[in-house]
């Protein structure tokens, strides 16, 4: 007898519906056709010992499975589940009659417990999608489909249990979670606090202005100035997630499996921290079968890239295109796969080899030229892409025991979120283009033109600082974030004097003169 | 004859007889299908499931006969047994049994292996 069981996998971040026949009729063999790879294979081995183990009987007879589409390459273990299910409905030892409303997910062990599965969610949400009115999930990744509304979604643990559920014998709830409340709940919740950040003033204005404007910043600093320090406290001031961009943001996470067992939609804008060794695939994603990199799990967030130049040139490199097209493509031979990658970049780095140019006062023991040689490790290109350069200096002992708190990130955050109000307004007319950083030439021109007197300031300043060209285009998307914090319409010679102070690599001096001076 | 064929035979006559008492039907003996390269040692029947049994003779008990079921063995014997099941009027399951037997006729140790098998992965 021939039956139909519903499972989904995964390509990038969406899932597909896969419907997996099976036939159970007389004679030896046992089959899986329809590209399956080594891990559904496998699963031959993981059904019969669950369903000995569940105490119900695995069919001594010819048995072939189809998975449909046939065309795409089917991976990972989360068939398990479903092809059980069809085998035993196909040697009638299920009495479900709606099989076909049914959705189903998860993996088998051998004891016929039903273990985790990557990319719940998008799942459930094409599961919705495409009618079906009952999802069945692991037990671990309930909370994170249940998400998705108008679809039962039943957590299971164990083959008997779905067993018991598809006979009608079993007493089991879908999973409701009430998810607007969860989020408001958890989205005001951080672990760091930039009240806890003593001084540095300077550098927190810096961050504010990248933040409203989602600029990319680059922090250079001695060692133990509070790079990586300030650099966490970052997602508490960016604008709160909308609802869209955490489901976004959760299927990423959902897919690449980095969910924790229990948790819901993602509150928090993610902060990635790759270390410096990472490989190039690793960090934009890839692999032979496609998952999403470090900068897509960063997507509505910050990839904070510590030690910058301590990355291998190969590895900064492939950031480029991401960051202007805030979407990452991976090609294979019979498709492709877009996987968002819309984050803020931070990076930070010392000034030198030694650590210590421009310490108030530690001495520097480069050589010279060596702190030339340090910052270019740096392509131009992609220093281009970095709207903001700050120096930190290390706090004073004064300010350091000084116990008043300072500015606490929800004020900071309220003026972030303003400005991007501001902005959101501005470029409603303007497909996809949501901040100041994002703006084009056309668009600078049309929105960030500074008056006469702004211009006359600017030019001055490039000729006597010895900026590069690229520095003017950069200097403006600013100084229209600047403004904007300061809700003015129109750019003034003192945003556009704070926006120059921000482009201290740019200085044709750099590594000649030294930091501050 | 050579001397180990003998032993095989007596074995397998040895492994029938434990099947009747243990109430299976003993349906076919050195079963050899048409161009097939593999015999099928004994063919037994209980309630609606076909069992296939490889009998594993062995003079030297320390050597576990088992082991000398292999993969290639496994697939030929899944093929013997898939032509004879679907030449059935009815719709029998399927069971790999292993019966090996080691020692000499007057003094030997039998061990049936229910289920021993299954079809690998086609």
């Amino acid at each position: 007898m021939l039956s139909k069981v519903y499972s989904a996998s995964i390509q990038g971040i969406d899932a597909f519906v896969v419907t997996i026949e099976v036939v159970v009729e007389r004679g030896v063999q046992f089959t899986i056709v329809g590209l399956p790879d080594a891990a559904v294979k496998e699963s031959y081995q993981r059904i019969v010992s669950a369903m000995k183990q569940s105490g119900v009987a695995f069919p001594h007879k010819r048995t072939i499975i189809n998975l449909s589409p046939a065309d795409i390459k089917k991976e990972g273990a989360a068939f398990d589940l479903p092809m059980a299910i069809g085998i035993l409905s196909s040697n009638e030892a299920l009495t479900c009659e709606n099989l076909n409303e049914y959705m189903i997910l998860g993996e088998l062990s051998l004891d016929g417990s039903v273990l985790p599965i990557r990319g719940a969610l998008p799942v459930a949400i094409k599961a919705r999608e495409n009618g079906f009115k009952r999802l069945i999930v692991p037990k671990g990744n309930v909370t994170e489909a249940a998400v998705v509304n108008n679809i039962e979604v039943f957590g299971v643990e164990s083959l008997s249990e779905v067993v018991d559920l598809l006979n009608g014998k079993s007493e089991l709830q879908p999973t409701v979670i009430n998810t607007r409340e969860q989020f408001r709940i958890q989205a005001a919740d951080f672990d760091f606090d930039f009240s806890e950040v003593k001084g540095q003033d300077g550098v927190k204005r810096a961050f504010e202005v990248a933040c409203a404007g989602g600029h990319n910043i680059l922090l250079v600093g001695s060692p133990g100035s509070g790079k990586s320090m300030m650099a966490k406290r970052l997602p508490s001031i960016l604008p709160p997630l909308s609802l869209q961009e955490a489901l976004e943001t959760t299927k990423i996470h959902s897919v690449a499996g980095k969910l924790s067992r229990g948790s819901m939609l993602m509150t928090q804008r993610p902060f990635r921290s790759p270390h410096h060794t990472i490989s190039p695939v690793a960090l934009v994603g890839g692999g032979i079968n496609p998952q999403p990199g470090e900068i897509s799990l960063a997507n509505n967030g910050i990839l904070f890239l510590d030690e910058f130049p301590e990355f291998p040139r190969t590895v900064l490199e492939v950031l480029r295109q991401p960051i202007e097209d805030r979407i990452v493509t991976v090609s294979r031979a019979k498709y492709t796969v877009d996987y968002p990658a819309s984050f803020m970049l931070v990076a930070s780095m010392n000034p030198c080899p030694c650590g210590y140019y421009g310490h108030p006062s530690k001495p520097c023991t480069c050589m010279p030229g060596q702190v030339q040689k340090y910052i270019n490790r740096i392509s131009g290109p992609l220093l281009d892409r970095i709207d903001l350069h700050i120096e930190i200096q290390p706090v004073e002992f004064d300010q350091m025991a000084n116990t008043t708190p300072s500015e606490s990130s929800a004020e900071i955050r309220k003026r972030v979120v303003m400005a991007r109000s501001i902005q959101q307004h501005r470029y409603a007319g303007e497909k996809g283009v949501y901040c100041n950083a994002q703006m084009t030439s056309r668009m600078i021109r049309k929105y960030a033109w500074p008056d006469k007197k702004g211009m006359e300031r600017l030019k001055e300043a490039m000729t006597r600082l010895n900026m590069s060209a690229r520095a003017f285009d950069r200097i403006l998307r600013v100084a229209r974030t600047i403004a904007d914090l300061d809700s003015s319409e129109t750019i003034e010679i003192h945003h556009i004097n704070e926006a120059i102070s921000y482009r201290n690599l740019d200085r044709g001096n750099w590594g000649v003169v030294g930091i501050g001076q | 004859m050579a001397k180990h064929n003998e032993w095989g035979n007596i074995a397998e006559t040895i492994a029938a007889e434990h099947l009747i008492r243990q109430g299976y039907v003993i349906r076919e003996r050195n079963w050899n299908p048409m161009h097939g390269h593999v015999e099928i040692d004994i063919i037994t029947q209980r309630d609606n499931t076909l069992i296939f049994v490889e009998v594993k003779a062995r003079q030297d008990s320390d050597e576990d006969p088992a082991e000398a079921v292999d993969e290639k063995k496994i697939r030929r014997l899944v093929r013997a047994a898939e032509s004879y099941l679907r030449a059935q009027e009815y719709d029998f399951e399927y069971r790999f049994d292993i019966i090996t037997i080691s020692g000499n006729p007057d003094s030997y140790t039998l061990d049936h292996i229910e289920d021993a098998f299954l079809p690998p992965l086609s």
